[in-house]
């Protein structure tokens, strides 16, 4: 085992950079939208010739100054340019080694690793920019060796998280083919987001590019024909979301995930490659959610949720662990990988009919006077009066019959709608920290609540709530969430 | 979900609240007094003071009389060896239970109103969640501080 202090890859300086760079890139561009507006070009150059510069100089001291060493304990790491930091990381305190490579990486053999621990730092822990494959095996291996957790066979320690070790050793896995994955891109929603940006970068253009051509162009588009028009408009829209598809085939190409031991372990990614470990303790809970726009076809992705650490976080620091599955394909995904969890759909119990009533009421009661007053003043437009509180009626309907809930041994699973999106959330017992049930007085003298179990999430809470429950259902699941029949005080070791 | 917790919180909490609520007027008061003086300056329509001095009437009468001994009746808390128990809310009435094995930390706090009733806050926290229970004597307030800390030691694992 070395105690030597060592320094990362030399080419670590390219990755400090290029994160430097993305880092002020926001800086970098308002910048020159703000100077390209007066007309200083040379100025720009010149400022960002500078500022290549300083950012070379910067990234070579920080890699000068960067180093890192293990002991038995653990792994220690020295850093900072001026002021030196020193950080410690017990080995037994780490929760996860994950590694990245982009296509540079790749190139030179190397790999980033970042190390995660359990602490309350909403920071990597640990990230170190660029390791040989081979330091980097080494030194996972000797923070996990002595793991006492996870007696890992020490032959196989090192093939372990390696795609060929679990196609021989039939481990369970899933795999997203191209045809998914092509799904997945086209009914993401994001070319929202991408057609924003390409407006704003077409708006933008303006500054840079000359007035002759931009007037030839404007007075060009303005002189076509409708259909001309509308074709270049499909066009657009097409080219945004053929960005959206390459968005997320990039991001989640070869999107693996392996169950070992204890572990879940991901790879994903054609131009980044990442391996995450995401150990089992760490998962508060399972969830599936479908977008309105997958829904249709019983679409959507698994997610989990994690305490601690920042696994490789999506959307609302959820996980992805697979990015397009069937409904139905649930139950055998959850069989092979996480078997400690169980789907049972059939199981689900429809709410009660008095909470689609209760929506309608409280839906007509917020739409009587506008519509009173379209009704009222333009008579004419009554359609649109209809066809919004007609709308607002199916949303509660859809709200109503989506709802649904179960309870099996230790496990709770609830199943809600929202905005369009159907998700359905698997927890174990141990996992909810807190349960709440919530009751208006109308609501009460329906007879309908709703039920609110709290679990956590990187370091805040995470809320699930179902609604529309009978008092006696809501009776049953406080029975089995509370443990007060479970132990008594004498059983508890007085200090 | 079973009966409705038996512990009241102290009865001096509607007067915590009612403070808190006077609080609230005089700064919104002296809010519209200033806008009173701008409209007098810039000559603009008095409506906008007056409108301003009816909502904050309205906000007064809520907060002074309405709203705090409804919130007290529907404050209620039960400690038992292995859970919490509240109650609290006054449209929708929310009663939580928290496992005394998912307890983190629980603290008590007092600001200078709680102060002057002599009252505490207790703040129990969980890993996903914050609970409190405001207005209870100081004394009670440690005491359940301290009965938490020990009943919370339950070995995380076991259960």
């Amino acid at each position: 085992m070395t105690f030597e202090p060592k320094r990362l890859h030399i080419s670590a300086i390219l990755f400090i950079a290029l994160k430097t760079i993305k880092e002020s890139i926001v800086i970098i561009f308002s910048l020159i939208f703000i100077i390209g507006r007066i007309d200083f070009f040379n100025y720009v150059i010149l400022g960002m010739a500078l500022m290549v510069a300083g950012i070379i100089l910067f990234s070579w001291l920080k890699w000068l100054r960067f180093k890192y060493a293990l002991d038995e304990d653990g792994l220690k790491i020295e850093q900072g340019i001026i002021i030196r930091h020193h950080r410690s990381i017990s080995k037994h305190r780490i929760q996860s080694i994950n590694f990245s490579q982009t296509i540079i990486h790749r190139m030179f053999g190397l790999t980033e690793v970042q190390i995660e621990t359990a602490g309350s730092d909403m920071e990597v822990d640990a990230k170190l920019s660029a390791l040989t494959q081979t330091e980097a095996k080494q030194l996972r291996k000797a923070l996990k060796s002595s793991n006492a957790e996870q007696a890992i066979d020490e032959t196989t320690e090192d093939a372990q998280y390696d795609y060929d070790y679990a196609l021989k050793n039939n481990l369970p896995r899933f795999e997203i083919s191209y045809k998914r994955l092509f799904i997945f891109g086209s009914t993401s929603g994001g070319f929202g987001l991408i057609f924003a940006v390409v407006l704003f970068i077409m708006n933008e253009a303006e500054v840079f590019v000359p007035d002759d051509i931009y007037e030839t162009t404007t007075n060009w588009l303005f002189a076509q024909a409708v259909t001309t028009l509308i074709i270049l408009i499909v066009l657009f829209l097409l080219f945004t979301w053929l960005i959206g598809v390459l968005g997320s085939v990039v991001k989640y190409g070869d999107f693996t995930i392996i169950r070992y031991s204890d572990e879940l372990y991901i790879t994903r990614g054609l131009w980044e490659k990442k391996q995450l470990t995401i150990p089992l303790k760490r998962i508060q809970a399972i969830g599936f959610k479908q977008n309105p726009l997958r829904l249709p076809f019983d679409l959507g992705f698994v997610y989990v949720e994690i305490a601690g650490g920042e696994v490789e976080t999506g959307q609302n620091n959820r996980t992805i662990v697979f990015p397009l599955l069937r409904r139905k394909e649930l139950t055998s995904f959850f069989e092979s990988l996480v078997p400690e969890y169980a789907t049972n759909f059939d199981e689900i119990k429809p709410i009660s009919k008095r909470l689609f009533a209760f929506y309608s009421g409280i839906v007509t009661l917020i739409l009587v006077l506008p519509i009173g007053a379209l009704l009222y003043f333009v008579p004419n437009l009554w359609w649109i009066g209809l066809i919004v509180y007609g709308l607002a009626i199916l949303y509660s309907y859809f709200t109503y019959k989506m709802m649904g809930f179960y309870q099996i041994d230790n496990q709770l699973c609830m199943q809600s709608f929202l905005l369009g999106s159907k998700q359905i959330i698997f927890m174990k017992k141990r996992r909810i920290q807190a349960f709440e049930k919530r009751q208006s007085l109308l609501q009460k003298r329906i007879n309908i609540a709703s039920i609110q179990a709290s679990i956590m999430n990187n370091f805040i809470g995470q809320h699930y709530s179902v609604s529309g429950l009978t008092e006696t259902q809501i009776g049953n699941l406080s029975d089995w969430y509370s443990y007060q029949d479970e132990y008594k005080l004498e059983d508890i070791d007085q200090p | 979900m079973r009966e409705e917790p038996e512990q009241r919180i102290e009865r001096t909490a509607i007067n915590v609240w009612r403070t808190h609520g006077l609080i609230t007027a005089i700064i919104l008061l002296i809010l519209v007094g200033a806008v009173f003086a701008v409209s007098y300056w810039f000559e603009w329509p008095y409506w906008i003071s007056a409108i301003g001095l009816g909502v904050t009437l309205v906000i007064a009468i809520i907060h002074l009389g309405l709203i705090p001994p409804i919130r007290w009746r529907r404050w209620r808390y039960q400690l038992y060896d292995q859970e919490i128990y509240i109650q609290h809310g006054i449209i929708i009435v929310k009663r939580t239970l928290v496992p005394m094995i998912r307890v983190q930390h629980v603290d008590t706090k007092q600001g200078p109103i709680l102060k002057k009733f002599n009252l505490s806050t207790l703040q129990v926290s969980t890993a996903a969640t914050t609970h409190s229970i405001p207005a209870l004597t100081v004394k009670e307030a440690e005491r359940l501080r301290d009965q938490i800390s020990i009943l919370a030691r339950v070995d995380q694992d076991d259960i």
